[in-house]
């Protein structure tokens, strides 16, 4: 497998683990920019870990999810109480409290960021293995009862108070996993980057994942499979001078998904009728 | 009393730089009333503006008798043609929806900026414009002209909009369906023709900030929507969406603070103090500092 | 009719001198086919020598980036049409990194299988994203890299395409206070979170102590528009002098601000490479006047080879003249210089070797011709003679090349 490949598995698993991330508090009408923030402190504690302190990556991995989780923790509390635009601009604070203190850390490199960071073993595979059961989680979480307390907490804030959800901790869980998501993303990052730096974990990282996520289609967790690759390969497969033209084919192909079909190229719709033709299949074969 | 001159000197450019992104602010606001919209590329379009009038400046020799209007035809005309984009999410009331929308025209806006103007380079306003930072004396104080014609061209934009949204029969009609969708369509207001007429009038507040733009400025760059957007959105939230006074007073702080804290604070901590201040009162207030209303 | 006589006429005849004339081909063949692999070793294996470039054309910095793959394509297109390199051309490919690093790395992935070198990446940033593929794949890359706490991310795969620039800021700053020693304190802009400017200021604060000049560090914000307080601010610490690192919209606005503050000799402030683009003599004329502006390349050099670059980037580019990218036309002939001193062959066997041949030859190199001057490679780092220059007239004019 070329370098080239691996190298795109490796992004495109990064990718859909961040994407989770967001998705899963968007399940619950909320546009929670915390996974971002924690995908820095993700990737800078793993690569700390790793190069500083010369711990395998195991571990890192394991730290970064232990920073991720508490430095998700305290902005959830906060932001389970707002909802719609709020959260999604205010969480934005997050992003550049972040940027603002890792460039003024020395020892993690400040402006100049960290470079050198160890490789792990195997990475595809351990990283599409996180990828696998983070995705187990996400439907588990989508099938059950959190699940539809989330879709209830969407659609009708108020009816779901009366039904007795506590909507206040259900946002804390959702949005405190979300970013310990986000910081294994982050942690995942580092090791295939090599090196990071403030920039990277920032507003355009922002608009291409929130582009990956509309296109793909928001209101189910496999959306995300599809577009995560295909708007990730899109420089790939098209010829270089073309390809500097990339951020307006995001744009446009935004656009036209939100303007077309809303709800992005796999809807609920389509999962739906894919479930009921499944369920004829399997049932045919008894 | 350099102290002082300097002091009063800065105060006034603050004001400028505030009501610029008091006018974005007011017509997000206006699009956010009239639709339902979130239009974050609302920004992009002025920039796209300043840039496409920088062209026309360009073309006609610095005409500014052809280039003023062409400014404001051209920010109406872009602004309105984002319009059809949004009216399949608006009839819905999908918010959250519009902000990633207006995001998606950001993209390709700022992306055109950077490929296909000046070779990717800041675009800089010709001094006629500009009244190229000319000095002159009130008393012990200079200020710059350019500052006191954004002043001047943003109140009076500010005061001929609210007679319109206030006594015009158009004006109401916006009032109306941004109180209530459903009711005001019952009562037979036009949906689509209040919309773009909504969409119109901020067109024009676009045109005439990316005029300031050029004037307080005097320059322009592709990254220049990615920081305007980000202002007007936390703006609009610290002090209550859709609130057009609230927006207006807060955006004029917020210019004079940046003049300000550039005297007092270090630069590289700047950014993260005035978005960690906002974020903690949105979240203190959700309903933003002067609440939701206009 | 006669009887054809002779030798050939017999069937066994024939069949021996058929053998006879075998083993006299073979014979030929075996002889010739060994002078052939004698020479072999050296002829080229290829039809074209790929060279890829990752540039940037998306984004902030994407009229460098622009200007950067200009130079590297006139570069090329000059090389073809005298005959290429080894008499084979050369085919440039130019990607897009988009400032993203992790377009930078992924990038880098797909252009390094095949790939005897690589111009670029552009930026600073990204040339630091990539410094674990160049170990890995033992591939140099003639990229932005240009002080020694950069290259040696990479060393020793990373050689910079142009001069260190802070170096250039002190060598350009000790000049200015030659030429006006009343400068005895300078305050000096430069935005912290920008590792480059960050960078700048370190060297410059720590190698100016020993002119007696006393160094006076303002911040800017990364997202400044208005410069008015940060010159104020400035002026309150009462400096001589004023030093900006930045690109050229921000150096203008600088030098307005103290231009309408009383600050009108010109002398007072001096620019760097960054900030010599087309808007110093648009919207900053009248501004700096006087004022004086360390370089990399001098925009107004009389070379010949720079001269004609310069009629044909006015061309392309409306009239502007071209910034410190066109150091790339340099490491473009660089490469030349290497392939054919070394007598490369681009064949894919010999790759692991050909890299590593090209790499040593480039990393300190010998006396190379650039446009302007003659430079070498120590450690990575390109070694040329920096220029001071003057705004005079709203044009440039040469005061100085200095040598580092």
């Amino acid at each position: 497998m070329s370098p080239a490949t691996l190298v795109y598995i490796e992004f495109v698993g990064v990718f859909v683990l961040l994407l989770w991330a967001v998705y899963l508090p968007f399940r619950g009408g909320q546009l929670y920019n915390g996974p971002f923030y924690c995908m820095a402190i993700g990737a800078y504690t793993a690569a700390y870990v790793t190069k500083m302190l010369g711990w395998p990556s195991g571990i890192g991995l394991l730290m970064a999810m232990v920073t991720g989780a508490t430095a998700g923790f305290f902005p959830a509390l906060a932001f389970s109480k707002t909802t719609g635009i709020v959260t999604a601009t205010a969480s934005l604070a997050l992003i550049f409290i972040i940027q603002a203190v890792i460039r003024n850390l020395d020892f993690v490199g400040g402006a100049q960021g960290l470079w050198g960071i160890p490789k792990m073993a195997h990475l595809p595979i351990v990283l599409w293995v996180f990828v696998v059961i983070t995705g187990l989680f996400v439907y588990r979480i989508d099938k059950s009862r959190i699940g539809r307390a989330l879709e209830a907490m969407r659609t009708d804030p108020a009816l779901a108070s009366t039904l007795g959800m506590n909507l206040r901790w259900l946002s804390v869980f959702v949005m405190t996993f979300a970013s310990l998501i986000g910081a294994v993303a982050g942690a995942f990052y580092a090791f295939t980057m090599g090196t990071i730096i403030a920039e990277s974990f920032g507003f355009t990282l922002l608009l291409s994942t929130m582009t990956m996520l509309f296109i793909g289609g928001r209101y189910t967790m496999w959306g995300v499979l599809i577009s995560a690759p295909i708007l990730w390969g899109i420089p790939q497969w098209i010829p270089p001078e073309m390809a500097s033209y990339t951020n307006i084919i995001y744009g446009a192909l935004l656009v036209i998904v939100l303007v077309v079909r809303p709800e992005g190229l796999v809807s609920r719709e389509m999962i739906d009728r894919l479930n009921v033709q499944f369920k004829r299949v399997y049932r045919q074969d008894r | 009393m350099a102290g002082m001159e300097n002091f009063v000197a800065q105060l006034i450019s603050g004001l400028a730089t505030g009501s610029t992104y008091a006018l974005i602010v007011v017509g997000m606001a206006l699009l956010l009333l009239v639709r339902g919209v979130v239009h974050f590329g609302f920004a992009y379009i002025v920039v796209m503006t300043a840039y496409l009038g920088w062209v026309v400046l360009g073309l006609t020799d610095n005409n500014l008798f052809i280039s003023i209007p062409a400014f404001i035809v051209i920010g109406t005309v872009l602004t309105v043609a984002t319009e059809p984009l949004f009216r399949p999410l608006a009839q819905k009331k999908a918010f959250l929806e519009t902000m990633v929308l207006g995001q998606g025209i950001a993209i390709i806006l700022t992306d055109v900026c950077s490929h296909f103007f000046n070779y990717g380079q800041a675009i800089a306003f010709p001094r006629v414009l500009t009244g190229g930072g000319a000095r002159i004396r009130f008393g012990i104080v200079y200020f710059s002209l350019g500052d006191i014609y954004a002043l001047a061209g943003s109140c009076v934009a500010v005061v001929v909009l609210l007679y319109v949204l206030y006594r015009s029969k158009q004006g109401k009609a916006i009032r109306a369906m941004a109180q209530d969708l459903d009711v005001a369509r019952t009562l037979g207001i036009p949906f689509k023709r209040t919309g773009i007429i909504g969409f119109g009038i901020a067109g024009i507040l676009a045109g005439i900030v990316a005029i300031l733009i050029a004037v307080t400025l005097e320059s322009a760059s592709p990254g220049m929507g990615d920081s305007l957007a980000i202002k007007a959105m936390t703006l609009m939230l610290f002090a209550g969406m859709g609130n057009l006074t609230g927006g207006m007073i807060c955006a004029l702080i917020l210019g004079v603070v940046e003049a300000m804290a550039q005297a007092f604070m270090p630069g590289r901590w700047t950014e993260a103090i005035v978005f960690g201040v906002v974020m903690v009162v949105i979240l203190v207030r959700p309903n933003g500092v002067f609440g939701t209303r206009t | 009719m006669k009887e054809k006589t002779g030798w050939f006429c017999s069937a066994r005849s024939r069949g021996s001198a058929m053998a006879l004339l075998m083993c006299f081909v073979m014979t030929c063949s075996i002889i010739g086919s060994g002078i052939t692999l004698a020479h072999a070793d050296d002829a080229v294996a290829v039809k074209e020598w790929k060279i890829p470039m990752l540039t940037v054309l998306t984004g902030p910095v994407a009229f460098a980036g622009v200007q950067a793959r200009w130079a590297a394509e006139y570069a090329v297109n000059e090389i073809n049409a005298a005959g290429g390199i080894r008499g084979v051309p050369v085919k440039l490919t130019v990607y897009d990194t988009a400032l993203d690093n992790a377009k930078a790395v992924q990038t880098m992935a797909r252009v390094i299988p095949g790939s005897l070198v690589v111009l670029g990446p552009l930026d600073g940033r990204g040339s630091g994203a990539v410094a674990q593929q160049l170990l890995d794949n033992k591939i140099l890359s003639l990229n932005s890299n240009t002080n020694a706490t950069m290259l040696s991310s990479s060393k020793p795969y990373s050689v910079s395409y142009m001069q260190d620039p802070s170096k250039g800021n002190v060598v350009g700053a000790k000049k200015w206070f030659q030429l006006e020693p009343w400068i005895k304190s300078v305050a000096m802009f430069y935005d912290p979170t920008d590792p480059a400017s960050k960078d700048s200021i370190d060297k410059f604060a720590a190698n100016i102590t020993g002119t007696g000049v006393k160094v006076v560090p303002i911040e800017i914000g990364a997202g400044q528009l208005d410069f008015g307080p940060p010159v104020l601010k400035a002026m309150g610490q009462k400096v001589d002098g004023y030093f900006s690192s930045y690109l050229t919209p921000n150096h203008v606005a600088i030098a307005k601000e103290l231009f309408n503050r009383g600050i009108t000799k010109g002398t007072e402030l001096i620019g760097s490479m960054a900030g010599d683009g087309p808007e110093l003599f648009t919207t900053g004329k009248g501004y700096l006047e006087n004022s004086y502006m360390c370089e990399n390349l001098s925009p107004v050099n009389t070379s010949p080879r720079y001269r004609k670059l310069v009629e044909a980037f006015k061309k392309d580019f409306k009239g502007q003249l071209p910034n410190n990218t066109m150091n790339f036309c340099d490491a473009v002939y660089s490469i030349k210089t290497a392939i054919e001193t070394l007598k490369i062959t681009g064949d894919p066997q010999k790759l692991v070797q050909e890299r590593k041949a090209i790499d040593d030859f480039l990393y300190n190199s010998p006396e190379l011709e650039g446009l302007q001057f003659k430079y070498k490679n120590v450690n990575g780092e390109k070694v040329a003679p920096f220029f001071l220059l003057q705004i005079k007239n709203n044009q440039f004019v040469q005061i100085s090349m200095m040598n580092p």
